[in-house]
């Protein structure tokens, strides 16, 4: 009884192989004679198959001239040994071992982070820190301070720029005479503080109210008001 | 069992290759020894039963091995890999020749005659594998491929696929037609076949 589901339909070539028409279930025989035009051109597939392969177990086959061997064993003794790849010696990467580029790829990419994790490593500042020690490195700052020379009140306010280190913030003060530089630590007070000086006229000529534009106790009471702020 | 030195002939192809990778001439020797008969005839039946042409082919492919090693992949079949090297270098002749001669593969027609009234009266397996190559070399490149894969290199119809970059199903309807194509041409052989049998 025929056993159709042990039946490949596409496998005619086992059909053929192994079964004359006679011997084909109905099933196989309706299939094969979708395929084929008659029993007798399946019966002629059939002897082509096998003298085809009757043929191949005759074995009359070529032969390789032993010249060629020798020529290619020549060939691959000149190539000397070959360098072995460093990941060779990783066994977890036998699959790259075998892909140069793709080893040096991964390799190169390992190297990459390497560096870049190095640096980032090295170059990194913690986040809470304050701003101001921040600066430390090399800031500039704006400091207005009053000398204690008391011929120098008229003149007694200078701005100068200066570079405040981090650990001892110094300021660098100029006399009015210019030719001494004195630097005094100070508090590191990021409060830049500037006044308006009193108005001062560069001209020699006597100045009145009406030059001014204000009475003199004004003036006064402004330059009252501008020391007491400071 | 061996404690010193390697035993070439029990090693896999496959592991043969990667010792070939590394150097080892003796590895190259035993894969030469088991591949090249095969691949010598592979060639033969391939481009049209030019013996010389199949000779230059067969130290090609060997001379591709030795040079480039690495291009083989440990994780596939060694001998599938040499065969889908073999069968594009097969190729790129078909397209060589075509481009030389303007059509396809002729040579073969010329070299022998199509006539079947010169068959021998009695079975001559040289005679019948004349027909028969000749009669291969007229098919397709597709049918042609599939059909020498197949009956003459007993390659699974799995490992055809892979080759020829097609499913099984196409490999078996490939097989089929070349077939059916070829048996008309080997009517001759058969009725003396049939002779023999009852003989």
């Amino acid at each position: 009884m025929s056993n159709p589901s042990k039946y490949d339909p596409e496998d005619i070539e086992s059909l053929l192989r192994h079964k004359s028409f006679a011997e084909l279930y109905e099933a196989e025989r309706q299939f094969v004679l979708r395929h084929m035009e008659s029993a007798e051109e399946y019966e002629a597939m059939r002897t082509a198959l096998l003298l085809v392969e009757e043929d191949r177990k005759q074995g009359q086959e070529l032969l390789p001239d032993p010249a060629i061997k020798t020529a290619l064993l020549q060939e691959f003794e000149q190539r000397g040994p070959r360098p072995v790849i460093w990941l060779n010696a990783a066994p977890m990467v036998d699959k790259l071992r075998e892909r140069p580029i793709q080893a040096l790829a991964v390799a190169a990419s390992l190297a990459l982070a390497i560096t870049i994790g190095a640096w980032w490593w090295t170059n990194a500042t913690p986040g809470d820190q304050p701003i101001a020690q921040e600066k430390g490195d090399t800031t500039q700052q704006m400091v207005i301070r009053e000398t204690s020379d008391p011929v120098a009140v008229e003149d007694s306010t200078t701005v100068e720029v200066v570079e405040e280190e981090r650990e001892a913030p110094a300021v660098v003060e100029k006399t009015p005479s210019k030719d001494t530089v004195v630097k005094t630590p100070v508090e590191p007070e990021p409060i830049i503080a500037y006044v308006e000086p009193p108005i001062e006229s560069e001209s020699d000529e006597p100045v009145d109210e009406k030059s001014l534009g204000r009475s003199f106790a004004e003036d006064a009471a402004l330059e009252d008001l501008f020391y007491t702020a400071l | 069992m061996r404690l010193f030195g390697k035993n070439y002939q029990v090693e896999t192809d496959e592991g043969l290759m990667q010792w070939v990778a590394k150097g080892d001439a003796k590895a190259f020797e035993v894969l030469y020894d088991r591949y090249s008969k095969r691949m010598l005839n592979y060639f033969y039946r391939m481009l049209w039963q030019d013996k010389e042409k199949a000779a230059d082919f067969m130290q090609d492919l060997f001379t591709k091995i030795l040079s480039k090693p690495e291009r083989f992949d440990p994780q596939r079949s060694f001998s599938t890999w040499l065969y889908s090297v073999a069968n594009n270098m097969c190729k790129n002749e078909y397209e060589k020749q075509a481009v030389r001669k303007g059509k396809g593969v002729v040579e073969a027609d010329a070299r022998l005659p199509d006539n079947e009234a010169a068959m021998p009266e009695k079975l001559d397996w040289k005679s019948f594998r004349e027909v028969l190559d000749r009669e291969i070399d007229k098919l397709d490149e597709k049918h042609r491929t599939a059909f020498v894969l197949r009956y003459r290199e007993e390659r699974p119809i799995k490992e055809i696929s892979v080759l020829c970059n097609c499913s099984e199903g196409t490999v078996k309807s490939r097989l089929f037609y070349a077939l059916k194509k070829l048996t008309p041409k080997l009517l001759a052989f058969q009725n003396l076949k049939s002779i023999s049998y009852h003989e």
